[in-house]
C-alpha cells in the first residue's frame, strides 16, 4: 500500500517537470528529440531510484535537475562515441518537423560550442533558477555562478550577434 | 538587449518544441518503474566502503612489521659478517691426545713436530713409527713363520740388539782412542777438530767486530739543542754589546761593506757598515 502510494507520488512529480527533464535530456542530446525521449526514460529511472534520499529540503526541480544532469554525465561519459561523434546531418535528420527553423539552428550552433557546465548554468537560467539554486545544483557558490552565468550571457550575446550578421551577408 | 530577447525567443522556440515531444504517460511510467530496482531494497553496506580506516590501518600495521623484520634481519647478517672470526683449533702440543685405544701420543723428538698433525689420525704409535723411520724397520727383527710361511714381525721388546742372520753387519768406525765409535752415539771422526777451528773463527770474528764497531754518536737530546740554543743567543749579545754598529754582509752583491752614518732620530748619528 505505501509501495503503490509512492510511485504515485513520485509519477505525479515527474509528470509536473518532465518538459524540464527532457530539456535537459535535449541539450545533452543536441537538440535530437528522438535521442532525448531515450534519455529521458534514462533519466527517470535514475530519480526513481534516488527518490528515497530525496528528503525535501531543497525544491523539487532543483533535485529532478540535480539527478537528471549526472544522469546525462554519467551516460555521456559512457557512451561518449555514440552521443559525441553524432555527425550533424544524423542530427538533422532526427529532429522533428521544426528542422528548418532557423532560430532553433542558431541556438544548436551556439550550444554545441559551450561547455556542458555553461549549456546547465543556461537551461537553468532560461527556466527561471536562482542563482543560489543554479549554485546548489553545480556545486558552487553563489557569487561563483553570478559571474560565471554574466560572462555565459555575453559570450552567447556576441555568438548570436556574429550568427546574425553572418546570416545577414 | 536585442541579444537578450533574441536568446529568450530563441529558449521559447526550443520549449516550444519540448512542448511537442510526446512523453510516456503515467502507466507507462509506473510501469518503468515497477521493472528498475528500488534504492531502498538494496543493502546499504554495498554502497557503504568496507571499513576503509581498519583496512588502512591494518595495511599499515603489516607494512610496520615487515619493514621491521627487513631491518633486523640486515642488522643480524651485518653482525654476522663483521664478527672477529674465532681462532682456527690447533692442537696443543704439550697436551697428549688421546686415542681410541687408550695410548697417548706425546711430542716425541724422535718423530719430530713436523710430523705431528694437528689433528692426529688414529693411528698406533708404532704404526707411526714404522711409516716414518724407514731405518727402524730395516732393523725391525723378523722371523721365519714355518708353520704359515709368512715373516710375522717380532714384538720390539723381543729385540735383544743382535744381528739377524740375513742382515750384513754395518762397519762400526774406530775412534782416534782405539775405542769403537759406535759405542758413542754422535761421534765422528773430525768432529773435535772441525769444532775447535769453527770456534777460534767465531772468537776472531767477534773480536774483529768489536774493534770496528764505533762508539755511537750522542743522539741530540731535548737538553743539548737548549744549550746550543742559549750558546748562539749568548754569542750574538756579546757581539751586540762589544760593537755599537751593525754590519750587516751583502751576501748577494759580495761586494766589502763600506761605513755609512745614519742619523738615530735623537741628534745622534750611527755609523752602519753595508
Amino acid at each position: 500500500m505505501a509501495d503503490k502510494d509512492k510511485e504515485q507520488r513520485f509519477v505525479a512529480l515527474i509528470k509536473e517537470h518532465e518538459r524540464l527533464i527532457l530539456k535537459v535530456c535535449a541539450m545533452y542530446s543536441r537538440c535530437n528529440w528522438g535521442e532525448a525521449q531515450d534519455l529521458y526514460q534514462e533519466a527517470v529511472c535514475a530519480l526513481w531510484r534516488s527518490f528515497d534520499s530525496f528528503r525535501g529540503e531543497s525544491k523539487c526541480s532543483t533535485w529532478i535537475y540535480a539527478v537528471t544532469r549526472y544522469t546525462m554525465i554519467n551516460l555521456t561519459r559512457r557512451h561518449q562515441t555514440d552521443i559525441r561523434t553524432a555527425s550533424l546531418e544524423e542530427v538533422d535528420a532526427n529532429t522533428i518537423s521544426d528542422a528548418e527553423d532557423q532560430m532553433l539552428d542558431e541556438l544548436r550552433e551556439a550550444l554545441d560550442q559551450l561547455e556542458p557546465e555553461e549549456r546547465d548554468m543556461f537551461v537553468m537560467w532560461m527556466e527561471g533558477f536562482k542563482n543560489e539554486e543554479i549554485a546548489q545544483v553545480m556545486g558552487l557558490k553563489a557569487g561563483t555562478v553570478a559571474v560565471r552565468l554574466t560572462r555565459l550571457k555575453m559570450r552567447l550575446r556576441r555568438m548570436i550577434n556574429r550568427e546574425t550578421k553572418g546570416g545577414m551577408r | 538587449m536585442k541579444e537578450q530577447k533574441d536568446l529568450e525567443q530563441m529558449y521559447r522556440r526550443f520549449s516550444e518544441q519540448a512542448e511537442r515531444v510526446p512523453l510516456p504517460t503515467e502507466e507507462q511510467l509506473l510501469e518503468l518503474i515497477r521493472q528498475q530496482p528500488q534504492a531502498a531494497a538494496e543493502p546499504k553496506s554495498v554502497r557503504v566502503p568496507l571499513q576503509p580506516t581498519r583496512r588502512s590501518s591494518n595495511t599499515h600495521m603489516w607494512r610496520y612489521a615487515a619493514s621491521v623484520l627487513l631491518v633486523v634481519s640486515v642488522g643480524l647478517v651485518a653482525w654476522l659478517m663483521t664478527r672477529p672470526q674465532p681462532a682456527p683449533m690447533v692442537a696443543d702440543k704439550q697436551t697428549p691426545a688421546p686415542t681410541p685405544a687408550g695410548n697417548t701420543l706425546t711430542n716425541d723428538s724422535a718423530l719430530g713436530d713436523s710430523l705431528v698433525p694437528a689433528v692426529m689420525p688414529l693411528v698406533n704409535y708404532e704404526e707411526v713409527l714404522m711409516a716414518t723411520q724407514p731405518h727402524t724397520q730395516q732393523l725391525t727383527p723378523q722371523a721365519d713363520d714355518t708353520a704359515a710361511g709368512v715373516r710375522v714381525p717380532l714384538p720390539m721388546e723381543t729385540y735383544d740388539g743382535g744381528l739377524l742372520s740375513d742382515e750384513v753387519a754395518p762397519i762400526a768406525p774406530v775412534a782416534p782412542d782405539g775405542t769403537d765409535s759406535s759405542m758413542q752415539p754422535h761421534y765422528t771422526p773430525d768432529y773435535n777438530e772441525h769444532q775447535l777451528i769453527k770456534e777460534k773463527d767465531i772468537r776472531a770474528n767477534e773480536e774483529a767486530d768489536q774493534k770496528t764497531i764505533q762508539p755511537k754518536q750522542q743522539q741530540p737530546t731535548k737538553k743539548n739543542n737548549k744549550r746550543k740554543i742559549n750558546l748562539e743567543k749568548t754569542k750574538k749579545n756579546s757581539k751586540k754589546n762589544d760593537v755599537n754598529v751593525i754590519v750587516p754582509q751583502n751576501q748577494q752583491t759580495g761586494r766589502a761593506p763600506r761605513p755609512h752614518v745614519v742619523p738615530t732620530g735623537n741628534g745622534h748619528h750611527t755609523t752602519i757598515w753595508y
